[in-house]
């Protein structure tokens, strides 16, 4: 039997309905959870920061027993799977990429599509994963096109996804 | 190359007078911006995001599928996303005809053309373009902006090309996707 899930939710967050809450889950003010995303504290509690977005097909389990903080402004992208034990600040998981268990992530790191960690690996600050062979170098480039980017891409999910879907409250 | 006779229950699948075959167990976001041009499958598991439809006024339909279309279990369509001068917006996606898209791909292409066959657990990045006549292989991943050219087989992450594909290529996939349509058939004994 499923026990309902302990939501907190900042009310200027957007959490939809239809997707699969499990355990003790806290959302911070602007992060965006799409339809169809699955975030599981089985274990310890999860604890969004500001900004993120989860998108549909996500995954992000806690089965550990201490809470999985998660930063600011993270992107977890269609079908990507978080199982980590701590991540930063403006990470971007893209398509179908596997953060595997004990993982640690800093901040302004990339995983790329279809790319996965090592079991309990710490990635420094700005890692890119890339390639069949999941490379890895570090981001020399400048991010800050990427958070405006970012920060427009809320505004607009926030405008318009209230339209097409129900959203979801604290409990 | 015979394809085997799929049955689903009669009570999973909606059917619409244009011969779209809908799974209730598929997600399908903002269901008006959506266009199935006719005997079309989506099967369980499937989602199309129509609810991320481009900013301002006009045109609102954000993906439209062509004929004879199959969306295998678990795909997900979802439109492209990128700022343009300075305003971000998702952008509409268009499919053409005779287009497989197998289990568990990811699609946020701008387009992709008629006759055109992807395989399972692939990756489309935003903005490809996929030309008709071309064949993506299984877990292929195809990166942003890049685009596929007429008969040609993509294969590997990145996706490369790896062959070409005869000039006949357009009538072995129609009838295929044809003959799939036709083999998926409510099972009997409900």
């Amino acid at each position: 039997m499923m026990t309902r899930p302990r939501l907190t939710i900042s009310n200027k967050a957007l959490v939809c309905q239809d997707n699969d809450l499990r355990g003790n889950i806290t959302v911070g003010a602007r992060t965006v959870l799409h339809p169809q995303c699955k975030v599981w504290a089985t274990g310890g509690s999860i604890i969004f920061g500001s900004g993120n977005i989860v998108e549909e097909n996500a995954v992000i389990i806690n089965r550990g027993p201490d809470a999985l903080i998660i930063g600011d402004n993270n992107v977890f992208e269609v079908g990507s799977v978080m199982e980590g034990a701590k991540i930063g600040n403006r990470n971007t998981l893209e398509v179908r990429s596997h953060v595997k268990s004990g993982t640690w992530l800093g901040d302004d790191c990339v995983i790329g599509a279809v790319c996965s960690t090592n079991e309990g690996e710490v990635l420094e600050d700005r890692t890119v994963i890339y390639g069949t062979n999941n490379e890895r170098r570090t981001y020399a480039g400048n991010r800050a096109s990427n958070i405006t980017i970012h920060t427009r891409h809320l505004e607009y999910l926030m405008q318009t996804l209230p339209k097409f879907n129900h959203a979801r409250s604290s409990s | 190359m015979d394809l085997p006779i799929i049955k689903y229950s009669k009570s999973e699948y909606i059917e619409t007078d244009t011969g779209n075959k809908v799974s209730r167990k598929s997600v399908i976001c903002g269901s008006q911006n959506i266009i199935l041009g006719g005997k079309t499958i989506l099967q369980t598991g499937s989602v199309i995001r129509g609810d991320l439809r481009r900013t301002g006024p006009g045109q609102a339909v954000v993906v439209s599928v062509g004929r004879y279309c199959f969306l295998s279990q678990g795909c997900v369509i979802r439109p492209p996303c990128k700022t343009y001068k300075g305003a971000f917006s998702y952008y509409p996606m268009k499919i053409g005809d005779h287009v497989t898209i197998g289990e568990g791909s990811i699609v946020q292409a701008a387009s992709i053309g008629s006759f055109v066959s992807i395989g399972k657990n692939c990756v489309i990045g935003k903005f490809a373009i996929i030309k008709e006549c071309s064949r993506i292989e299984d877990n292929t991943v195809i990166p942003a902006n890049a685009v596929v050219p007429s008969f040609t087989i993509y294969s590997g992450s990145p996706g490369r090309l790896v062959d070409e594909l005869p000039e006949s290529i357009q009538e072995i996939f129609e009838a295929r996707t044809k003959d799939r349509y036709a083999k998926f058939v409510p099972s009997t004994d409900v």
